[in-house]
């Protein structure tokens, strides 16, 4: 089951051609989420995590077949290393990804989708938590203050701001699974 | 798919709100770009992070109504009065139905607390115990598309605390009609 196998092994299968297309795939399965949520995250946006996962990918295939990664083991460093250099590019508004041609890589074949939240059992839930863990979230994740900002509205410390938030969202969390309002 | 040093629940949340210094989100990226299980947990707060970037309270104040106007939300208001029944129809070209419930003395209210119900059942729907009020114009009700889930037959009461330990309430039933 190439499921099982290291991240190492499928390079080296890449890099010696053999069974590579499964590895290859099997690569990009495993990395495709990964890469999309450092995009998701670094770059704030579903098109450029997108963009990210296609360009890195890419980028990541042609160096193995090239046999140009040199920790077989820690593959992943090369994924971040790739990762954080394609954002910086994107940010920068430098250079545009090089496209590619649709056949060449089928990103969406390796990207799960991600958890969707049921706007529904969301709004119950949300309804659910205290009036200051609703302040708190909606000020960190949709006003996207910081701890300080959010602490002087809810008059409290920055320290219990982050307590109620991840406290906060765990409830969220919990009420979410509960109502069965989280899809996949 | 297990890890070793799993990272917790609290540094994941700093993580997807922004809240840790660059070196520790650096350390972050290096983890969860080679862990499969802390990138799953990963997913799962990102998930809920941007649930709630979208979430749309079921009460607003005039500023986060204005705010949605900015970022193009298609928002229809209509107005009521206490006691009143009126039914509406949530249109097809409309994202957001604002209801303005009205006609109360808000003035010195402290605190007010929104109770959505269904009028055929009793059965509660929604609470806010702490609801953004606006002295003159009252309580807006965000109503919203995937709100056609729930029974469309609505009641909703608004009851209003001031410093002086009164307290005074009113009603206005809502039956909606979600067109497709």
């Amino acid at each position: 089951m190439i499921e099982g196998v290291a991240d190492g092994e499928l390079v080296r299968r890449i890099t010696q051609r053999e069974g590579a297309r499964e590895a290859e795939a099997e690569l990009c399965r495993r990395f495709a989420p990964r890469i999309r949520l450092y995009g998701l995250r670094h770059l704030g946006s579903e098109d450029h995590a997108a963009d990210l996962v296609q360009g890195v990918l890419l980028a990541v295939l042609e160096a193995t077949r090239a046999g140009r990664i040199e920790e077989l083991d820690h593959v992943d460093r090369f994924v971040l290393g790739t990762c954080r250099n394609v954002a910086l590019r994107v940010r920068q508004k430098e250079a545009r990804m090089k496209p590619v041609e649709e056949s060449e890589l089928d990103v969406a074949e390796f990207v799960p989708n991600l958890e969707r939240v049921d706007l529904g059992a969301l709004g119950h839930c949300m309804g659910k938590l205290d009036a200051r863990s609703r302040t708190v979230l909606v000020l960190s994740f949709q006003a996207e203050s910081g701890a300080d900002e959010i602490a002087r509205v809810t008059e409290t410390s920055a320290g219990n701001v982050r307590v109620l938030r991840h406290r906060a969202l765990a409830q969220l969390r919990r009420c979410l699974e509960g109502a069965g309002g989280a899809e996949t | 798919m297990s890890c070793s040093r799993p990272v917790s629940w609290e540094d994941l949340v700093a993580y997807w709100a922004g809240d840790l210094a660059p070196a520790d989100v650096d350390r972050l990226d290096e983890h969860l770009m080679g862990c499969a299980s802390c990138s799953a947990e990963s997913a799962r707060v990102c998930a809920l992070a941007s649930a709630i970037r979208g979430f749309v309270p079921p009460v607003v104040s005039r500023a986060t109504l204005e705010t949605l106007r900015t970022r193009g939300l298609r928002i229809e208001e209509n107005s009521f009065a206490p006691g009143q029944r009126q039914p509406v129809v949530f249109a097809p070209t409309v994202d957001l139905l604002v209801h303005r419930l009205g006609g109360m003395d808000l003035s010195n209210a402290t605190r007010v607390k929104v109770t959505v119900s269904v009028e055929s059942t009793g059965a509660v729907l929604f609470e806010d115990p702490d609801a953004p009020f606006d002295s003159q114009e009252g309580v807006l009700i965000a109503c919203q598309r995937h709100f056609a889930t729930l029974p469309p037959d609505t009641v909703f009461e608004v009851r209003a605390f001031e410093a002086s330990g009164a307290e005074r309430a009113a009603v206005y039933t809502i039956p909606h009609d979600f067109r497709a």
